[in-house]
């Protein structure tokens, strides 16, 4: 039995500083933050008045709400009867286009029985919501895809001005650096939905501020992009194609464009995904497209014409998105 | 020796960041010559190759591209790098486009910026690409990419970029450093046969004193930004490659 003790049967203890008062202030001043940390935490809970008790109590209240909602209004057609008074002002009676007067109902003979029949042409057929709605999605999209047009139209040529490989070495380079980077930054510092405002108030409601709000916002979002990939681009062909004599537009256009060109398809595809949810989002502001209509819906308390308004968007969002999935992974 | 292609008097390039690159270097090149650039990394070589054609501006000193200074002004420079083949140690060839649209970016710098911007070759012009590619026996890939290639195809491709500027010389930077021992020959092969045919003269950086001796007229040795040792690949004995290399050379 080996009884001399031997090193490595002894506990290793790793070599360790001394701890100075230096160290003892720092951890307390790190147990202090933690306890400050936490206090935050509580003090945000109170403030945001979270609360599960109203929740469940809240629950009841929405379930005729809930019931509307899960009864979507699908119909194609109203049928609405127009109420006209039988006499007009002057106590006579009023005629149709064919000079017929009006009567609430009018007496046929069909197969030689009297019919009693509702008059048509005082109950006329009206699009539903449906096809209302439809149109207004297909709007919201439009309005997107114009946005997001734009925005890529302008953002292109800016993104070569401000990509740091393509401006160093000369003053004005730089100078065109710093300008276009902060056009960016400015244009995406100003949330789409306050730049809608603006442009409501500016141009009137309707689909076109929407273009303009998003198109605005979405230069800024692209342009980062693209010059970002424009930086991370691979030199070597810009030198060689360089050495051939070119001008410097055609070493970018050679050299650096179809290295960014499926990038630049992508992002594009992307900025488009987000501008059709964003757009929906600005309708409430009065930039037209579904939201507005959703809005309006909401606040006359028609939750199952809100309820078509979420499945058509749903539906629409769920196709655009794997469209554009599909899209973007043939590019890269 | 008439006048020389390229000619540099007393070259000094001083980089940014105080490396003394080249230290009065006095080179010349004469038309249809072949001559290889030998030295240990950060000798000078690269940076040699790249004032020739003006890519980078020397600090002091002059380059003469047949007997007209390369430096002047931009514009001229780049009106010399049209006559300037070159070809790179990573091929540089533009990804994501056919390797006959590399080929013709070889006459970007002739091109018109209205016929570029839409990549529109005359049939001129494809004629010429194409004839490149056929001469570095590469025209059957012609619709593929670059990264469909191998090293030493891609190689080749970037040969025939560089002929398709119908240059006067041709540099190569390492050309073959980055292709194994036996695509690096058959790829040295096609650039200096075509040279010799065509009369182009040609500068090689190559970091193999093998291929220095086997395919160059001449040997310029360059050594801390001065060049070492000049003359015919005869000359190039052991005691100036240990001086060029260093002691540790005998190991190859």
């Amino acid at each position: 039995m080996n009884t001399s003790p031997t090193s490595e049967h002894k506990p290793i203890v790793p070599p360790r500083k001394p701890r100075t008062w230096r160290d003892h202030v720092w951890s307390g001043v790190k147990w202090l933050l933690l306890v400050m940390f936490l206090a935050y935490l509580w003090a945000s809970f109170v403030r945001t008045e979270f609360n599960l008790y109203t929740l469940v109590a809240g629950a009841k209240d929405i379930k005729k709400v809930m019931l509307e909602l899960a009864h979507p209004d699908l119909s194609w057609y109203v049928y609405e009867t127009e109420r006209v008074p039988l006499l007009d002002e002057a106590g006579q009676p009023r005629l149709d286009s064919e000079g017929v007067p009006l009567t609430h109902a009018v007496l046929v003979l069909e197969d030689g029985k009297p019919v009693i029949k509702l008059d048509s042409r005082t109950n006329k057929p009206k699009l539903g919501t449906l096809p209302t709605l439809l149109d207004s999605m297909n709007e919201t999209v439009q309005i997107s895809l114009i946005g997001t047009l734009i925005a890529v139209i302008l953002s292109f040529p800016l993104a070569f001005f401000a990509s740091r490989n393509l401006t160093r070495g000369t003053s004005t380079g730089l100078v065109l650096y710093g300008a276009t980077r902060f056009v960016f930054n400015v244009l995406r510092a100003f949330p789409p939905y306050i730049l809608a405002i603006i442009f409501v108030f500016m141009v009137g409601p309707g689909p076109f501020p929407g273009v303009l709000a998003l198109g605005l916002h979405s230069i800024g979002m692209l342009g980062k992009l693209f010059s970002e990939a424009i930086e991370s681009v691979d030199p070597a062909p810009i030198e060689a194609v360089k050495a051939t004599g070119a001008s410097n537009f055609m070493v970018v256009w050679y050299g650096i464009l179809p290295q960014v060109v499926p990038q630049f398809l992508a992002f594009s595809l992307y900025r488009w995904d987000i501008n059709i949810r964003m757009s929906i989002i600005l309708g409430i502001v009065g930039a037209g497209g579904i939201g507005f209509l959703l809005d309006q819906y909401i606040r006359m308390f028609k939750y199952s014409q809100a309820s078509t308004c979420f499945l058509i968007i749903l539906v629409a969002v769920t196709l655009l998105d794997y469209a554009s999935a599909y899209f973007r992974e043939k590019l890269g | 020796m008439a006048t020389p292609v390229f000619q540099t008097v007393k070259l000094c390039l001083t980089y940014p960041d105080g490396t003394q690159a080249l230290r009065e270097v006095d080179f010349a090149i004469g038309a249809g010559e072949v001559v290889a650039v030998i030295g240990k990394s950060g000798a000078g070589k690269s940076t040699l190759l790249r004032c020739l054609n003006g890519l980078l501006t020397p600090t002091k000193g002059e380059v003469l591209f047949r007997g007209r200074p390369v430096h002047s002004t931009k514009a001229h420079a780049r009106m010399v790098r049209r006559d300037v083949g070159m070809i790179f140690q990573n091929f540089g060839l533009v990804p994501r486009v056919s390797v006959l649209t590399n080929v013709l970016i070889g006459r970007a710098g002739q091109l018109p910026t209205w016929r570029g911007l839409f990549f529109w070759f005359t049939p001129e012009e494809r004629q010429l690409g194409l004839r490149a590619l056929q001469r570095v026996e590469i025209l059957d890939q012609w619709q593929k990419r670059p990264a469909d290639l191998s090293g030493g195809q891609q190689q080749r491709v970037a040969i025939a970029r560089a002929l398709c500027q119908e240059p006067a010389v041709l540099l190569a930077d390492e050309p073959v450093s980055s292709l194994d021992p036996a695509t690096a020959r058959v790829v040295l092969d096609y650039a200096v046969r075509i040279c010799r045919e065509e009369g182009i003269a040609m500068v090689a950086n190559l970091h193999s004193v093998a291929l220095a001796r086997e395919y160059s007229d001449r040997v310029v040795a360059f050594k801390d930004g001065r060049v070492a040792f000049e003359g015919p690949p005869t000359q190039l004995t052991d005691e100036v490659l240990k001086e060029v290399y260093g002691e540790h050379f005998a190991d190859f």
